[in-house]
């Protein structure tokens, strides 16, 4: 592309709201969905992202601008100096920061790394969600995924009497 | 009010679900509420489920019948809740009683009767594979008289073997199973496959003795030998037989997704005859555990097994305490599954009987299960 020997290309990504976000384009291209309209040519001028609100999509394009792999002036990967070990550190302490938001947040930004098929941003969103899964008891369970117990009484006997193994 | 996780859309909750790291998280998950629920019992979410994880170290089947894992182990109540549902004495066989375990793998049971249903004797066993969680099973049909005229001896110790790939990627192929049977010819070794898809046997794999590097006294040795030294070990697609370890430090292999015979040879030294076996060390790389020299006297591995084993090898043991363990390959930690106290004086026969032919059955628990496997 044209503007690729000038610099970084930059690509325009649209929210439903009208925000307008100018990012790089290796840094939406960590999104496989926009990557691909990329590469097929789809994406002049600015891309629109459905559903998803310009508060989460900053959030995804902050997530995105830290886990694009950085490439110096010669083109070599940033990785090739820092030790991928300490850099690997460094982006879960960074992760670990970037994911303490509350539910509402964690479960928009699970549909937007699904939407913009994210694999990295998909990951640590789900695992944050069933690390409150794991170990607590299903009151807890239920508060944490903010789901209500819709069983009826006798439907709820049953089911933990099948699962009973499951509660020791 | 927060946004509930039951907002998202279905797929969306699956790939959250598929992360679970455990069964028992996925059943706690499933009882908070109906939508939960609804996909924890879709079949194939459960499918992927399945196949992401690896199964539960449920039980023992031998001789002896079944034994679940015993607390503390980790999968103690999911053994109690498989032993109130499954049938482990296979009362749903025709003529139950006259049943031999011989294997266990993917939950299926292989099993085998001498005699036909009126109690003659045959000359080659009848074999059935079961689901004894859903108390189905299928009898085989016997080996065809073309195949069974090409060799001359068939060795006991049929057994289950996992799917190939290309038999695993089809999704609806659950109840499809595979068993084999190795059989030793005048200059050729044989693998019979029965597959469930096909309902038949076929000659899968067969190689001269010669171009296996085998001469006569091999074979002989194959045919006299005690069937419990017949022991098989699986790892990464292959099974191997440890029996020419003996004499010769070679293992026989057979590959069971390109079906092909062939003979590896074991690292040099004095590997004690009862002591091999081959593991996944990971990352494609076999494992082999043995025990060197004459005697068992640093034998990690079955000091672990049998306590009261100053007496072996020689007279009967006194109402032994057998004890099985499971070694993770990567820590080496032993976890205890469980033991049998037996009220009878065991000749070493039948010691040897109990190791080798003790099958563990892992299985995901009853409730993700699809409604059958065979």
């Amino acid at each position: 592309m044209a503007t690729r020997e000038a610099g970084k290309k930059m690509i325009m990504l649209k929210s439903p709201d009208g925000m307008e976000f100018e990012v790089e384009e290796a840094v939406a291209m960590e999104s496989q969905t926009i990557r691909k309209m990329i590469e097929d040519d789809c994406a002049d001028t600015a891309i629109l992202i459905p559903n998803i609100n310009s508060k989460i999509l900053s959030r995804v394009i902050e997530y995105c601008n830290k886990h694009v792999p950085t490439t110096g002036a010669t083109g070599a990967a940033a990785s090739d100096t820092v030790a991928p070990a300490a850099l690997a550190e460094d982006l879960k302490i960074w992760d670990a920061e970037f994911i303490k938001v509350n539910r509402a947040t964690r479960f928009n930004l699970i549909q937007a790394a699904s939407y913009l098929n994210i694999k990295g941003l998909l990951d640590l969103t789900s695992q944050t969600t069933i690390d409150t899964i794991s170990d607590n008891s299903l009151e807890e369970i239920r508060s944490f995924l903010s789901t209500k117990n819709d069983y009826l009484p006798e439907e709820e006997q049953t089911i933990r009497r099948e699962n009973q193994w499951a509660f020791q | 009010m927060p946004s509930p996780l039951t907002d998202l859309p279905v797929h969306l909750l699956a790939e959250i679900f598929l992360r679970l790291p455990d069964p028992t998280d996925l059943a706690c998950a499933s009882a908070a509420c109906v939508t939960f629920r609804r996909l924890a019992t879709d079949g194939s979410f459960l499918r992927a489920f399945r196949g992401l994880h690896a199964p539960l170290h449920l039980a023992l089947v031998n001789l002896g019948g079944f034994h679940p894992a015993l607390p503390p182990h980790p999968s103690a109540p999911t053994a109690r809740a498989l032993a109130l549902v499954a049938d482990f004495k296979f009362s749903f066989l025709p003529s139950h009683r006259q049943w031999i375990v011989w294997d266990v793998c993917d939950g299926r049971v292989l099993l085998s009767r001498k005699i036909t249903e009126d109690g003659q004797p045959r000359v080659f066993p009848e074999l059935a594979v079961c689901d004894p969680l859903h108390r189905r099973y299928v009898l085989l049909p016997p080996v065809p008289d073309d195949l069974a005229a090409s060799v001359e001896h068939r060795l006991p110790h049929p057994f289950l073997a996992p799917l190939g790939e290309e038999e695993e990627a089809a999704p609806t192929e659950e109840t499809a199973f595979r068993v084999i049977c190795l059989a030793l010819g005048k200059t050729k070794l044989a693998a019979f496959a029965f597959s469930s898809s096909t309902g038949q046997w076929r000659d899968a794999a067969s190689k001269d003795l010669s171009d296996l590097g085998l001469g006569m006294r091999d074979s002989d040795m194959i045919s006299w030998m005690n069937p419990f030294y017949l022991r098989r070990h699986y790892a990464y697609g292959c099974f191997y037989w440890d029996f020419l370890v003996v004499k010769r430090n070679l293992l026989l292999v057979l590959d069971i997704r390109r079906m092909e015979l062939s003979i590896a040879e074991v690292p040099p030294g004095g590997w004690y005859r009862e002591g091999v076996a081959i593991v996944e060390a990971g990352e494609g790389r076999l494992g082999m555990f043995g025990l060197r020299g004459e005697h068992e006297t640093a034998s990690d591995l079955r000091y672990a097994i049998v306590r009261n084993r100053e007496s072996l090898p020689g007279s009967p043991i006194e109402k032994p305490l057998l004890e099985y363990f499971t070694m993770d390959i990567e820590t080496l930690q032993l976890q205890r599954l469980c033991a049998k106290q037996f009220k009878l004086r065991l000749p070493p026969s039948s010691i040897y009987a109990y190791f080798f032919q003790t099958g563990i059955y892992t299985n995901f628990p009853p409730s993700l299960l699809p409604p059958w496997t065979v």
